[in-house]
């Protein structure tokens, strides 16, 4: 047992090493999905016709594949067209493009909700569009996508593991390199779904107490119920 | 003024108003009224300019609205609408300064305007830093009202702002809105499809059926005289009755056939015999106790003692008096303001006054 414990010790660092890549994985990836799906969402709510259209058709196509799916095409797949793409950029693309689609479900969602009775106050009392925009849609936006937002971080977070599948240094292929030498699976495995854990659960806890700031006496409550 | 001339808007080559034609005075309350559909909202948006009019021009003080700077003339017309508008993420506070922010105004001027709006619409300065969710319907519709008026806008628009608010409640609203209006006396252009809110609250009417003016003008002549049988059905049968609401009490309070006594024993039978309108009231310092008035039953000739008394205000209107009359099964009210007695009404007199609306 204490045997076990000095091994895991031991190989701490390589771990934590590979669990910080499995951060910037994540943020990188969430990164890319926000801008990208807050583009899409605005699109494919105010733009014209056929953007919209095309808007919807990017989402039901990178919804409507695996993941796993995903990365081989950018990373595998490209090359042979001459697009060489290196492999932590290509995990970041791929994870992040594939949460771009559900972000932009996530923020389209919460624009929706705000309604155009919203707009028309805030032009009624002689905004105009921009500071609308800024003052009364964005702030609401931002709260109401905040449980999705969430939602969706953790999901990328335990998804990134995919990485490894590119050869991507991130915790479970460190902890693979591990085993490789020691012949101790379980132990590693463990320590690896023990890191994962508490990685969830400190973001989840992260991303509620900046709910917590921001929440407003019975809004957020009373548009989830 | 506000004048709206030759006003349509189409929608898909249908008609949701149709060339509109009239005058709001400044200062005044005039109510759009009419069925479900027929233009009423349309209409008011085309003020502010949140709908563009197909064809025609809206003067606001004989100038084009669209020679204004949107902004700058929404900013001088408050809305007020039934859904409210306000910004669920701003607490009471936020919600009422977000112009005067816009506007930049100083600190402290942003502060007094906030205590002076609050008590305006008869909140208490603890609601300053709770959120619309947490307000009742008639509260937020205060604070939306507050907010409407927050940089002093001539105009204010309001689209059946109580229309759900239950009768209690909008009675009281109804009550403090028209003291309200009493302080400010804005140009009020207010939409509903109650009519007696109508009523009770307007100066002028405007009266729409399928996007089309039907009638407009004073509510004391259209009432009296309505022009078509949809005006008359709008009205309801009892359009005299409901006239009765423009009459206040102390236009009609007299003292004509009337003794006040402090006693009992100096009761003059002769006076009372002699019409039987005529009543002797008894009445210590400041309050009436009671009346005495002659019957004369089956031959049998009697005073008789009332104590049972129906009593009402300087402002109530006849409709109220004579529902209160009504309810005690009285045909007399005592009309006083404060304690200052200021003369009966009969149920004759009110009567009297449906009979000249016909
Ligand atoms: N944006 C729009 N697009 C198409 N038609 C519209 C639009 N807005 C209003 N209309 C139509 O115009 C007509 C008048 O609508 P409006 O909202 O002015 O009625 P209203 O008198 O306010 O009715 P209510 O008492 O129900 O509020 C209706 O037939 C409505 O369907
Ligand atoms: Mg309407």
């Amino acid at each position: 047992m204490i045997e076990s414990i000095l091994f895991v010790f031991e190989n701490m660092p390589l771990l934590l090493k590979g669990a910080l890549v499995a951060v910037e994985l994540t943020v990188l990836s969430i990164l890319l999905g926000m801008v990208v799906g807050l583009l899409v969402a605005i699109l494919r709510l105010y733009g014209p016709k056929y953007v919209k259209k095309l808007m919807k058709i990017y989402e039901w196509v990178l919804r409507g594949l695996p993941i796993l799916v995903i990365l081989f095409i950018i990373y595998f797949g490209f090359p042979s067209l001459g697009v060489n793409i290196p492999a932590f950029i290509s995990a970041v693309l791929g994870l992040g493009l594939r949460s771009s689609a559900y972000q932009a479900q996530i923020y389209r969602g919460a624009i929706q909700s705000i309604g155009v009775e919203q707009v028309e106050a805030g032009l009624s009392i002689g905004m105009n569009r921009a500071k609308t925009m800024l003052y009364v849609i964005v702030p609401q936006a931002i709260r109401l996508s905040l449980p999705g937002f969430t939602n969706e971080f953790t999901i990328v977070l335990k998804d990134s593991p995919l990485a490894y599948a590119l050869g991507i240094a991130e915790l479970l292929k460190q902890g693979r390199n591990i085993i490789v030498t020691s012949f101790r699976p379980f132990t590693i495995y463990l320590t690896c779904a023990i890191i994962y854990f508490l990685l969830f659960h400190f973001f989840y806890y992260l991303f509620r107490k900046i709910a917590e700031v921001y929440e407003v006496p019975g809004y957020i409550m009373s548009k989830k119920s | 003024m506000i004048r709206l001339k030759n006003i349509s808007k189409k929608y898909n080559n249908t008609y949701a108003v149709k060339n509109l034609n009239f005058d709001i005075c400044n200062g005044c309350i005039t109510m759009i009224i009419g069925p479900s559909g027929c233009g009423k909202t349309t209409t008011l948006r085309m003020i502010n300019r949140l709908v563009e009019p197909s064809n025609g021009e809206i003067f606001i003080n004989n100038k084009n609205i669209l020679d204004y700077n949107p902004v700058a003339l929404r900013r001088n017309i408050g809305y007020v609408i039934q859904e409210i508008g306000l910004f669920p993420h701003y607490n009471v506070e936020e919600n009422i300064t977000v112009v005067p922010k816009l506007l930049k105004w100083g600190k402290d001027k942003i502060k007094k305007r906030v205590d002076e709006l609050l008590d305006l619409v008869s909140l208490n300065p603890e609601y300053k830093q709770k959120y619309p969710h947490q307000l009742s319907g008639g509260e937020k519709q205060r604070v939306g009202l507050a907010r409407a008026l927050a940089s002093d806008p001539e105009i204010l628009l309001m689209d059946e702002p109580f229309g759900a608010i239950d009768p209690i409640n909008r009675t009281k609203l109804h009550e403090s809105f028209m003291e309200i209006q009493k302080k400010i006396k804005k140009t009020i252009v207010f939409v509903t499809h109650d009519i007696n809110e109508a009523i009770k609250l307007g100066d002028n009417l405007v009266i729409l059926k399928k996007g089309m003016l039907v009638q407009n003008g004073k509510l004391k002549t259209v009432l009296n005289n309505p022009k078509n049988n949809f005006v008359k059905s709008l009205l309801g049968e009892d359009r005299n009755l409901k006239g009765l609401v423009l009459k206040k009490s102390y236009d009609f309070a007299n003292k004509k056939y009337l003794k006040i006594i402090k006693n009992k024993n100096e009761i003059d039978k002769t006076f009372l015999k002699k019409d039987k309108r005529n009543l002797i009231i008894l009445k210590d310092k400041k309050r009436i106790k009671g009346y005495f008035k002659y019957q004369n039953k089956n031959n049998e000739e009697k005073i008789k003692y009332y104590s049972n008394i129906v009593k009402a205000g300087k402002y109530s209107n006849l409709r109220e008096i004579l529902s209160k009359m009504m309810e005690f099964g009285e045909d007399v009210a005592f009309i006083c303001s404060k304690d200052i007695f200021l003369g009966v009404i009969r149920l004759a007199d009110i009567l009297k006054e449906m009979g000249s609306n016909l």
